[in-house]
């Protein structure tokens, strides 16, 4: 029997759209995969795309939470953030089951089962990238006052480290740069924030903006690399336990680590 | 800049420098906002968590407490910073994203009642002028008037007070103007402002709340002759009836030359230390209790095996647990088995029933675990369920030691890290010293 596959976005309403389609044309669940973003062809399957639509999208959602609850959609919801070509037919998978009451509130329950596995475990990577990047990305101060961070996370986390940042620094303008994906949050002082896709013009100006920011700015950061430096104790210098709870490749954005690989 | 580091360098033997226990969304007219499970911003280089803004406000010091830097007779360069310098100072690296709030401590400056004012003025600054929403921990200083540690237990997240030793007596010989009374009073104090404070919230919703994130204190491990037993009795008793979130040990660091402290040739105690710790998230989160871990006879912990896994092999008679049957509390006494996946494992096995590999996939560390446990009524191989060697199995499966993880500063166990031998050894010292 050959395999069904649905293509899409490789974005959370892409998956969901598919997902409704899988329901909504009736096809047989044992054979029906979702592939988000560019993938490799199989030979002896069918290929269907679907086009993303925001309502359906939002139906799929709106019914993992009431059935499923809140905090599963919000696994879902990381899950399909991580870069992995699974993830689209995992999330089919663990909604499947939850109608089908395997399970209630949170993907742990699952974990005899397969797909709803690896829906876990990408779902845990992403959130793990996501507390990496509220840990280790650092603001620097511009000249025209606004602060901006760039970063090179291994998953697509931006979208989900704005709502954090927007709520501690409400009037402040900031923005996060993903440099790896050209993508950037943007928050206006006050404003509700906003995602970009940094256009090649754009991208110059911001690759260029490292080397304008204030003299206030090298000062307090000159006083933050004296702090770090001074709070360690001599007596119990461990740098292989420092670089397991942050390993290297953070340390490129980070402020304390300037000047020093 | 001087300013910091030496105030920075006099904070940086205190050990707290959690964020956690607090959950506020910002009111969208300041800055900040604090996170339940806390965050680290960076990691020193002695692998510990920088999470605060950890600073003294000053180090002058009145007191000559023999194990402390900045005790009174040390010749060190003083320094203190102004309540406005400590506000601007944890906004502007809050903005960057450097810190999650400020740890505020201080010397003490004529008197602690004065200290605690300064402590006091701080803070309010920071919260009502910079108008700051983060974390903030601050130490309330033993002996100040308790009206200024209630004002500023409603501005901050956690609030301390040091124990500095486990005991009375060590307290007497090594910090000759501290006494247990004026540490516990106060610490009784935030204890029940706490309780109040909880009961007004849940009757009226918006009352201001006092000291939220709750309080902590830290103990100096290795200064002292006390045994681990000892310590460990002291610890749950400070949960047990102070409702402490936290107690910290800090394992000894010979910073002054005093003929009153220890010598320790091998270094901090770090071991101890950790074994301390594991212990203590035993009583925490695990449901132990110290008279389980250790007694008058076994006071001290086996450096060989964690203490979970040593109390284990002394009650053989209560494994193997069956995992897909035993209550949470019995999985969770068995090592390799931790709160998480013993969790885990009693969410997942209500829709299938576990096996070895299973285990695994939920994060249960079966080379310890496996002589603990059957799936289904089988043991992954067959074992003999005998003390002697199942110790061997579990010493020989190395056991991952944090600060022996670091190739630079790679230790081998020693006979130092035995307190008895310590002990036997600094009286040895004494006897030939005049």
């Amino acid at each position: 029997m050959e395999e069904i596959i649905l293509t899409c976005e490789d974005c959370a309403e892409g998956i969901l759209t598919s997902v409704y389609r899988a329901y909504e044309w009736k096809l047989p669940r044992d054979r029906v995969r979702i592939q988000a973003g560019e993938a490799d062809l199989c030979l002896f399957a069918s290929y269907r795309n679907v086009k993303t639509e925001a309502a359906l999208a939002k139906k799929v959602a709106d019914t993992v939470k009431r059935r499923m609850g809140e905090e599963l959609l919000e696994e879902i919801g990381y899950a399909m953030a991580a870069r992995d070509g699974r993830k689209g037919t995992a999330v089919l998978r663990v909604i499947e089951a939850g109608l089908e009451g395997r399970i209630r509130r949170s993907l742990a329950e699952g974990l005899g089962d397969g797909w709803i596995r690896i829906a876990f475990e990408l779902s845990r990577r992403v959130r793990n990238e996501v507390h990496r990047g509220m840990q280790f990305l650092r603001f620097r101060e511009a000249e025209d006052g606004y602060l901006f961070a760039l970063t090179e996370p291994k998953e697509d986390v931006t979208a989900f480290l704005m709502p954090h940042f927007s709520d501690r620094l409400p009037r402040e303008n900031f923005i996060i740069v993903d440099t790896l994906r050209k993508t950037a949050g943007v928050h206006p002082a006050g404003k509700p924030w906003f995602l970009v896709r940094l256009e090649e013009g754009e991208r110059e100006r911001i690759s260029g903006m490292t080397g304008r920011t204030t003299q206030e700015e090298k000062e307090i950061a000159e006083l933050f690399c004296r702090f770090f430096h001074t709070i360690g104790i001599r007596e119990r210098k461990n740098l292989r336990l420092q670089q397991q709870f942050l390993p290297l490749r953070f340390r490129g954005t980070m402020t304390e680590f300037d000047g020093q690989g | 800049m001087k300013k910091l580091e030496i105030l920075t360098d006099a904070a940086k033997y205190d050990v707290a420098c959690t964020s956690s226990g607090s959950q506020r969304s910002g009111d969208g007219t300041g800055i900040g906002n604090a996170v339940k499970a806390g965050i680290c911003h960076s990691f020193s280089s002695d692998g510990r968590c920088i999470s605060l803004l950890k600073i003294l406000l000053t180090n002058e010091c009145i007191y000559d407490c023999k194990y402390c830097v900045n005790r009174c007779s040390n010749d060190v360069p003083r320094a203190a910073f102004t309540p406005d310098e400590v506000c601007r100072l944890t906004v502007e690296f809050y903005r960057r994203n450097y810190i999650e709030g400020l740890f505020l401590s201080s010397g003490i400056l004529y008197n602690p009642t004065y200290t605690m004012g300064l402590l006091y003025e701080t803070v309010r600054r920071l919260r009502e002028v910079y108008r700051f929403q983060g974390y903030i921990h601050i130490k309330a200083i033993p002996g100040a008037d308790p009206e200024a540690v209630r004002l500023a237990g409603f501005l901050v997240d956690r609030m301390s007070v040091n124990l500095e030793l486990p005991t009375a007596e060590g307290l007497s010989r090594l910090a000759p103007n501290k006494h247990r009374k004026t540490i516990l009073t106060p610490m009784r104090q935030i204890q029940n402002g706490i309780a109040v404070s909880r009961e007004e919230v849940a009757l009226y919703g918006h009352a201001p709340s006092f000291v939220p994130a709750g309080q902590s204190t830290q103990m100096i491990i290795g200064a002292t002759p006390e045994n681990d037993y000892q310590i460990l009795s002291v610890a749950e008793n400070l949960y047990r009836k102070f409702d402490l979130k936290r107690v910290f040990y800090s394992a000894f660091v010979r910073v002054n030359d005093d003929r009153e402290l220890p010598a320790l040739p091998g270094g901090p105690p770090l071991l101890r230390e950790h074994r301390l710790y594991q212990a203590d998230w035993l009583l925490r989160f695990y449901g132990f209790s110290a008279g389980e871990l250790l007694s008058e006879e076994r006071p001290d912990f086996n450096i060989l095996l964690d203490p979970k896994a040593d109390w284990a092999l002394r009650h053989l008679e209560e494994f193997p647990v069956e995992i897909n049957r035993a209550p949470y509390e019995r999985l969770l006494r068995v090592p390799g088995i931790g709160v998480k996946s013993a969790r885990r494992i009693a969410q997942s096995r209500r829709n299938s029933v576990l096996n070895f590999d299973h285990l695994k996939k939920l994060g249960v560390v079966l080379k310890r675990a496996q002589y603990f446990i059957t799936c289904s009524g089988r043991m992954l191989y067959p074992v003999r369920m005998e003390e002697d060697y199942l110790a061997r199995q579990l010493i020989d499966s190395r056991e991952k030691l944090p600060f022996e993880a670091d190739r630079f500063t790679y230790r081998q166990l020693s006979l130092f890290d035995d307190r008895r031998f310590v002990r036997d050894q600094q009286d040895y010292v004494r006897q030939v010293q005049p």
